[in-house]
């Protein structure tokens, strides 16, 4: 357990003593504030539109259905910032696994009396605890605005619960590319690649069979993560994620032990 | 060797499913990418693979083929969690709204199924709406014997002919071999449909005629059609019966509507009423402040007397503009099955009513009232009109304590036992104010538990959909929390990132 502790620790100095970390932690927060604020800009505009052409205030029936809270803000804010994670993870996990491989230090680790699942928490631990740190540094200023207008806290903690899931999913894709090779550029533009493969399959429902598409359609990130949007939290989508997660600590522990193997 | 083919690999798969994606059609540039994509991938595995085999002593075989055989297990694992959890279809709804808790009666009628129930969303490529109507449907599939399937229009022309759909967004209901279409699939829509496949043998309601009762053939906001739709859709045969003509009510009749008659009633007709009622028939009698049809003194002689006043209710604001008090806004009700679910949110709006008094006739007759105005209400005597513009003065000896709104009787006399029920007002259930509030399920509940059939009972989707939160959120405070939370603690994030990166650097 001390080893873990460890472990665990030099993962997140190791981290947190980068300039990545902090770009990335920053990037995402801004954007996520910028995002939030112009759709929120947007909503509001719209409604005084409508609820000052007709005179009648905000409670008539002039405003269309379509502008509300959800459909103007929560989901068209949660499938930017989907799109948006694909890119700032695969550069926080690219070097967690390539860059011991890389220096070497992978094989000290391998031989310091630590198992490797010991080696697999502490690194998937670490990285998953900068998603949600990330998350929640974004979510500051979306929170506020909303709690302020008093309207749809917890819809909005449902988004907030798909995204940390959603980066949950992408970081551990990443971490299984990063323990396959020893090059950062690999492991990050290979992560890239399959989340942006895996992300939605929609898009070839047209030309596979229905039984085909259903499988995809399991397999795929965005229906899993659309419905936290829609604020509707499922035990299924919130599975699918964590067992993506334990799938990849699966994978990337047999990558080690080969390696341990091996060597 | 072998990662060279991966990186050719991926990146080839990448551009042609990325091209396909864009552009929509398979061209030679997207076919050749994933022919070549797919074919170095599977060679890099290969590659992989023998190398694995060659690379490892044959002592070093069983401990590598041990870690992968977990790897695999813990997927399979995995797999199976998941399907575990789907197979729960555990969700929640944490919108605002509420929007996809269903209605009490759209569980009912989906729990009421006699078979399956194919629901099919026809829809054109690219329609916004889709995605909301998918998911409704997906809530009403869910453990209930209903199967959900999407067509696109285009692909289905013979669909569009056969069933007369005119719009992406539509929605078939099939049950064996009825179907209803249903084109704008709000849950209130969808409810109705699948009630009036569900619906078998209808349950017959006479309805008076010919004395100025409320029309419910009548399309516009004073008449009655949505009632009668409403009633149609819950199971009911609504049989027209001009009580001027006939002899007696006929004997199906599970209840008789009588809706506000504006002429005085014949005695023979009124007559025919009480024979209906001490027979065991049952009774609807809607009645109006200012007139006095003969139903009044009918029901009187049940216990339910109404003084020909009307009911101010000052604790009652305009719903549409005019004087505060005159239409009761009605948010206390009786612990009843007709009020079942009803409370202070969920309040019924009626337009110029009277009360009722209630005294029993006979020891054993049950007299309740089930809907009450404020407890500050009076009596306005219907002897002069009352001001349309302003609340009317209180005088001093006004009459007080005149209540109900709606009240119901349980009576026994001649040949069995009698439910009636007596309400105040029409006009709440013309289709100007039927979907008012919760006015449709108040009426259509008391018919249900008039002609016994509590099992009913329940609380409709609202036709609009769910309540939307449109409401600003406030701008000026936005752009605070954007400045004070939005922008400033990315700063302060990237400020400490950096000086911690030059320490250690320097380190």
């Amino acid at each position: 357990m001390t080893a873990f502790r460890a472990l665990l620790k030099k993962e997140l100095t190791v981290l947190f003593g980068s300039p990545v970390a902090y770009l990335v932690l920053t990037t995402v927060a801004i954007l996520t504030a910028i995002t939030f604020f112009e759709h929120l800009r947007l909503y509001n505009q719209q409604l005084f539109l409508y609820a000052s052409s007709s005179m009648a205030g905000f409670e008539s029936d002039t405003i269309p259905d379509y502008i509300n809270l959800r459909d103007t803000v929560f989901f068209p804010v949660m499938e930017q910032l989907g799109l948006l994670l694909l890119l700032p993870i695969p550069l926080v996990t690219m070097g967690v696994f390539a860059r011991e491989r890389d220096t070497g230090t992978d094989e000290l680790l391998l031989t310091s009396g630590l198992s490797p699942t010991q080696i697999v928490a502490a690194k998937f631990t670490a990285t998953f605890g900068f998603i949600v740190l990330m998350m929640a540094v974004s979510f500051l200023y979306p929170v506020t605005a909303i709690f302020q207008g008093g309207l749809g806290l917890q819809h909005l903690m449902a988004v907030f619960m798909g995204l940390v899931l959603l980066g949950v999913a992408i970081a551990s894709i990443g971490l299984v590319c990063s323990a396959c090779t020893s090059s950062n550029i690999v492991a990050a533009s290979s992560t890239i690649t399959v989340t942006y493969l895996l992300y939605d399959f929609g898009w070839s429902y047209s030309f596979v069979g229905a039984g085909v598409a259903n499988v995809l359609e399991v397999l795929s990130l965005h229906p899993h993560f659309s419905r936290f949007s829609e604020g509707l939290v499922s035990l299924a989508d919130i599975t699918f994620f964590l067992m993506m997660a334990l799938a990849a600590a699966a994978i990337v522990r047999a990558s080690l032990e080969l390696r341990r193997v091996s060597a | 060797m072998t990662r060279q083919l991966a990186l050719v690999g991926l990146i080839a798969t990448a551009f042609g499913l990325g091209s396909y994606r864009v552009l929509g059609t398979f061209s030679v540039f997207s076919a050749a990418n994933l022919l070549l994509g797919f074919g170095a991938l599977a060679l890099a595995l290969l590659r992989a693979l023998r190398r694995l085999g060659d690379s490892q002593q044959p002592a070093l075989r069983r401990p590598a083929a041990r870690a992968l055989a977990s790897a695999f297990g813990f997927i399979v694992l995995a797999t199976l969690i998941y399907q575990l959890a789907a197979l729960s279809q555990i969700r929640f709804d944490w919108t605002f709204e509420g929007r996809f808790e269903l209605a009490q009666a759209t569980r009912q009628v989906l729990a009421r199924l006699p078979e399956r129930l194919a629901i099919t969303l026809y829809s054109d490529a690219g329609d916004p709406r889709i995605r909301n109507t998918l998911l409704l449907l997906q809530e009403m599939a869910r453990g209930h014997n209903v199967l959900v399937e999407q067509k696109r229009l285009a692909e289905h022309p013979e669909d569009e002919d056969r069933y007369g759909i005119g719009s992406s967004n539509s929605v078939l209901l099939q049950l064996g071999t009825r179907w209803e279409l249903v084109e704008r699939p709000t849950e209130g829509a969808l409810y109705e449909g699948i009630a009036r496949l569900v619906e078998g043998s209808r349950t017959a309601l006479y309805v008076s005629v010919g004395a100025g009762e409320g029309d419910l053939e009548r399309r516009d906001d004073l008449g009655y059609s949505g009632l009668r739709a409403a009633l149609e859709t819950e199971g009911y045969a609504l049989r027209p019966l001009p009580l001027a003509i006939i002899d007696d009510i006929p004997s199906d009749a599970a209840a008789l509507l009588l809706i506000a008659p504006r002429r005085r009633l014949s005695e023979p007709a009124v007559a025919a009423v009480a024979r209906f009622v001490e027979a065991g028939g049952n009774l609807v009698a809607f009645v109006e402040p200012g007139v006095e049809s003969g139903i009044e003194a009918l029901l009187a002689r049940y216990g339910l007397a109404t003084p020909d006043a009307l009911v101010i209710d000052p604790d009652s604001d305009p719903l549409e503009g005019g004087a505060k008090g005159l239409d009761p806004i009605a948010h206390e009700y009786a612990d009843h099955p007709v009020t079942h679910g009803l409370g202070h949110n969920r309040m019924t709006f009626f337009r110029r009513a009277r009360s009722f008094t209630l005294h029993k006739a006979k020891a054993g007759d049950r007299l309740r009232g089930l809907v009450f105005t404020g407890a500050e209400s009076w009596l306005y005597p219907m002897s002069s009109s009352p001001p349309a513009d302003r609340t009317p003065e209180r005088p001093a000896d006004a009459e007080s304590d005149y209540r109900v709104l709606v009240a119901s009787a349980e009576i026994e006399r001649g040949s069995g036992r009698t439910r009636l029920l007596a309400f105040g007002d029409a006009t709440f259930a013309s289709n100007r104010y039927l979907r008012a509030l919760y006015n449709l399920d108040l009426v259509v509940n008391a018919i249900h538990w008039t002609v016994e059939r509590e099992a009913a009972i329940s609380l409709r989707p609202k036709s609009g959909g769910r309540q939307l939160v449109q409401f600003p959120v406030p701008l000026q405070h936005s752009l605070q929390a954007l400045y004070g939370v939005g922008l400033l603690v990315p700063e302060l994030l990237l400020l400490a990132g950096g000086l911690i990166w030059l320490r250690l650097r320097r380190a």
